[in-house]
């Protein structure tokens, strides 16, 4: 059967980059993204350089090494020369350099064996004891944590000196058999939080067996977890290995850096005139641990990317066009606007180099109007809202890099964080999306209102206590609540809860983000139709964002259609439902399957949006657009003014 | 009457909860009679924490009923022996995810789960099973596919990795397919398109469907018959169109009452309801709706009420409503 007789497909468009992602990325356990990954960070490539380098030595000694290191000469005690022994011999006469370069091979060896081995029981033992769960992890955890505990060094000695010249396959089991706890405690901790992911759900509906859902769906996406516990366990070994020998615990004659350093303390080498004796090993213990350390840091980056700082590079950020002739924003109510947003513009810092998530935006909300603002995930809906309130940086990393928030007649772009907190709460304040994750867990509704308190004010502990009730009973929750914990409360409470936090000082605007996505339709529309209430009331502004349009339909007054970091449309909200000017708009609202009325075949929007980071030429919604015209990718289209509305289309060029 | 596809009698799932001390009994699913028939798209809709989930896992064989049975094509699954007799159910009757973002293995091409079920499920050459990975991912509407074959699943929208969860369902030439709101987390604009794939696969390939989701109105475009959950109970069910332009049970009056309709004007009267769905643990009999109904009477404090038969194939379990 062809796509084409089943109507609707799903063309692939180029894959979005959008902002820098915020949670922890596991997985993309894909070797050439985690080569690009290490190619492009400069710890991985200095560690990666360093461990080269000591690996060709290791390899090649005998090819690089100028003397035998056993070689002895009999004239003891030569000093480094440039025409031989670069850096000298030992009191009894060998090569310290062809020593240095020989006893490579053995440190290498013992911290890769280790390292594997250890990172080998850490894989085994963390990962089943998280997926097997119950008992198993329990037993497991419980022989982690004691391994854990075991001092490992000094255990190494007694074992070392109760075995004495066992060699070096004992000194590897043992470092290997106590080095893999710390690994095994943050793979666990890593395949917990991957057991809630539903791609393992799907692999145990589909029938897959426990050790291949361990073996080829968990551990593929833990390898750089995987990688930097084996260098760490690598690290751990160089280290424990050069100590040994060098408290004579190893095998003296063995062709070691530790050893090397036995000898030389042993000969007092660093008063005796031969200091390279002991220096030159010792540089070289140091730098291969470097390197592991290094490398180490690098995955470690790499697997969170929230240890990595971008920064953004301003000369990059594409111009802003000269907008032609830009109509001046809808007419508000006369006693002006209590915010004035102009040309306000945010960039986000990617690998791919800066993408505008928000592209020039003007708006006015009226004092006491309700704004609603809509658009699909990542359309910089929230990244407007971010900036508005001057919250950008986490977790919304972007910078706003142009225009103006003008809020009792100051620009808060340009207010410094002091001056800030005087604005927010108390004229302006925030209701965030998910109030699970905005509310402390593990404080009552009554501390987290008095330290908002506090912060803001100087309240008496008495006013605090009465204001708090006061706002709770705004949001229909019962005073008693005062006291509980979030986790007591129950959704939509909770969701009311931030809301009457958020009147605490009786803004003059409150900015909401999505406050009822987590909510369901019954809990929703009560929630609704309380803001409204409120707002009518108490007379503050709100700006609402949200991807469900119908949620606002009978709420705003205005609603703002944003599309790829623009606006697409700006209209009173009654107006935009009956005469939905922008074919972005008109394909939003058809897209919604309706409860009453004939049952008609909806179509959707063909298509994603656009990957930001190169936006398409002209109109951004074009590739998407059934009525795309020649003109509409030739260029820039700007916001045309019809009857009220403002609308970026061609279409409505001659009604404006 | 002939069998259905699928049926379930008095399915029942708890889970205890609480400490060693404080043990208790959450009831998430008590006493369910569901029938699906073949080539129908059942909607089970309701709050979250109903229990719809629930059965969703219990049909994938994820959690083992406390109470009652599931019979699949009139074969108890109690009865199911073996690893073989329970893999040729799994493919029978494979589950589509809620979010898309985590249900595709990341590490993988987005092939990997497709060809995986064809390996575990389908005796196929190497040849064929590349066909066959054409053929579903073409049917989903994932086009051009030797382009998308290719990609991981960081590479494609949300939508696009929805489409994914059904190509791999489709592979396993299933006869029903569970969807647990496979739309709930996808954009507005890419929704009905996910909507629209499930009703061409019932046309094209007649796979029956059990939609869950909590949005009554996506249930109307696609769906045959409705049936609704309250706090673990089912408390109406019948063709859609009835049960949506008639409600009988109060809680199916007030889930209608709240979807949104641009349309229409808003009704602020009925929009007093601030109450959520109860977390059943150790419940006593009684109507579990009864604490937010307009119309509880003293009946409803001491009696469960049943599903019963009303006419034309509709069933509410109410003591007032008629």
């Amino acid at each position: 059967m062809s796509a084409s007789s089943i109507g609707a497909t799903d063309q692939l468009a180029t894959p979005p980059v959008g902002p820098a992602p915020i949670v922890a990325e596991i997985g993309r356990g894909r070797w050439g993204d985690l080569w690009r990954a290490i190619s492009r960070n400069r710890k991985a490539l200095a560690g990666a350089l360093l461990l080269l380098v000591f690996v060709v030595l290791a390899v090649f000694p005998g090819q690089i090494a100028p003397d035998d290191p056993a070689a002895q000469i009999f004239t003891p005690a030569l000093a480094p020369s440039w025409h031989h022994h670069l850096l000298g011999t030992t009191a009894s006469g060998q090569d310290i350099l062809s020593q240095v370069v020989w006893g490579t091979r053995l440190s290498l060896v013992i911290a890769l064996a280790a390292g594997a081995l250890a990172t080998a029981l850490a894989v085994i033992v963390g990962v089943s004891a998280a997926y097997l769960g119950g008992i198993a992890d329990g037993i497991l955890s419980v022989i982690t944590d004691v391994i854990l505990v075991i001092p490992i060094f000094p255990l190494v000695i007694v074992i070392a000196a109760y075995r004495k010249n066992a060699g070096l396959f004992m000194l590897v089991i043992v470092l290997g058999a106590l080095g893999w706890s710390y690994g095994a405690r943050q793979l666990r901790s890593q395949t917990l939080s991957l057991r809630t992911r539903d791609f393992l759900e799907s692999a145990r509906v589909r029938g897959e067996r426990k050790l291949y859902i361990i073996l080829f769906e968990i551990l593929p996406t833990m390898t750089s977890l995987i990688v930097a516990s084996f260098l760490g366990a690598a690290l751990y070994a160089v280290l424990t290995e050069a100590g040994l020998q060098f408290i004579g615990l190893g095998d003296p004659n063995s062709q070691s850096w530790g050893t090397m350093l036995y000898w030389a303390q042993n000969n007092e080498a660093l008063f005796a005139g031969m200091p390279l004796w002991a220096i030159a090993p010792g540089v070289c213990i140091a730098l291969l641990g470097a390197a592991f350390a290094l490398l180490n840091y690098a995955f470690d980056e790499i697997s969170s990317p929230a240890l990595r700082v971008r920064k953004l590079d301003r000369r990059r950020v594409p111009k802003r066009l000269p907008a032609p002739a830009r109509p001046e924003p809808m007419p508000v109510p006369a006693d002006g606007p209590v915010l004035k947003v102009e040309g306000l513009r945010v960039a986000y810092a990617t690998d791919a180099g800066p993408v505008i998530a928000v592209d020039d935006v003007d708006l006015e909300v009226a004092r006491g109007e309700f704004l609603a603002i809509v658009g699909e995930s990542g359309c910089g809906k929230s990244t407007l809202l971010y900036a508005i309130a001057r919250l950008l940086g986490s977790p919304l990393p972007g910078e706003i890099i142009g225009g103006r928030v003008l809020f009792q007649g100051k620009d808060l772009v340009l207010l410094e964080e002091r001056e800030l907190r005087r604005v927010r709460w108390r004229d302006l304040s925030v209701v965030m999306q998910s109030a699970m994750n905005a509310l402390n867990p593990v404080l009552t509704v009554a501390d987290q209102m008095r330290d908002a308190c506090r912060a803001h004010s100087n309240m008496s502990k008495k006013e605090i206590e009465e204001r708090s009730r006061e706002v709770l009973r705004l949001v229909s929750i019962d005073p008693v609540h005062l006291h509980s914990y979030p986790h007591q409360l129950s959704g939509g409470m909770r969701q009311r809860a931030m809301i009457a936090m958020a009147l605490l000082f009786t803004p003059d605007l409150v900015i909401m983000d999505e406050p009822t996505s987590a909510l369901d339709v019954v809990a929703q529309r009560s929630l609704m139709v309380q803001i409204k209430e409120l707002q009518e009331r108490l007379g503050f502004a709100v700006i609402f964002v949200t991807h469900d349009m119908s949620l606002v339909s009978h709420f705003s007054d205005r609603l703002l259609v944003m599309y790829a970091g623009q606006v697409a449309e700006m209209s009173r909200t009654r107006e935009l439902f009956d005469r939905p000017r922008h074919p972005y708009s008109q394909g939003l609202l058809e897209a919604f399957p309706s409860i009453r009325g004939p049952k008609v075949r909806l179509l959707g929007i063909p298509g994603s949006p656009p990957d930001l980071a190169h936006p398409p030429a002209g109109c951004r919604f074009a590739p998407r657009c059934g009525h795309v015209q020649p003109r509409c990718t030739a260029a820039e289209v700007p916001l045309h003014s019809v009857n009220g509305s403002l609308v970026r289309c061609v279409l409505v060029e001659n009604e404006a | 009457m002939s069998e259905p596809l699928l049926r379930t009698e008095g399915l029942t799932r708890h889970f205890r909860v609480g400490k060693l001390l404080s043990r208790k009994t959450l009831h998430a699913v008590d006493d369910v009679d569901l029938t699906i028939g073949s080539g129908e798209i059942v909607a089970l809709v309701g709050e979250s924490g109903s229990g719809k989930s629930t059965i969703a896992r219990l049909l994938a064989l994820v959690y083992r009923p406390t109470r009652g049975e599931i019979w699949f094509e009139g074969r108890p699954l109690s009865r199911l022996r073996g690893r073989r007799s329970r893999l040729a159910y799994s493919a029978a009757v494979p589950m589509v995810f809620q979010d898309p973002y985590s249900s595709i293995n990341p590490a993988y091409r987005v092939s990997h789960g497709i060809v995986r079920g064809m390996k575990l499920h389908r005796d196929l050459s190497r040849t064929e099973r590349g066909a066959e990975l054409n053929r579903v991912l073409d049917a989903v509407g994932l086009v051009p596919v030797s382009e998308t074959r290719r990609r991981f699943p960081y590479e494609l929208s949300g939508g696009q990795r929805q489409r994914i969860g059904f190509a791999q369902a489709l592979a396993l030439r299933p006869k029903l397919i569970v969807a647990d709101e496979p739309v709930s987390m996808l954009d507005v604009s890419i929704r009905v398109g996910v909507l629209n794939l499930m009703g061409e696969l019932r046309e094209h390939e007649g796979v029956s469907f059990l939609y869950i989701t909590h949005d009554v109105a996506s249930a109307r475009y696609l769906a045959d018959r409705i049936v609704v959950m309250y706090a673990g109970h089912l408390v109406e069910e019948g063709p859609t169109e009835d049960v949506l332009q008639r409600p009988k049970h109060p809680y199916t009056q007030l889930l209608v009452s709240a979807v949104r309709d641009p349309r229409a004007e808003l009704g602020m009267a009925d929009a007093r309801d601030v109450g959520e769905p109860p977390k059943v643990v150790d419940p006593k009999p009684g109507c579990r709706f009864r604490q937010r109904c307009p119309l509880a009477i003293a009946r409803c404090e001491t009696e469960t009420p049943v599903l019963r038969d009303l006419r034309d194939g509709r069933r509410v379990a109410c003591h007032v409503a008629d």
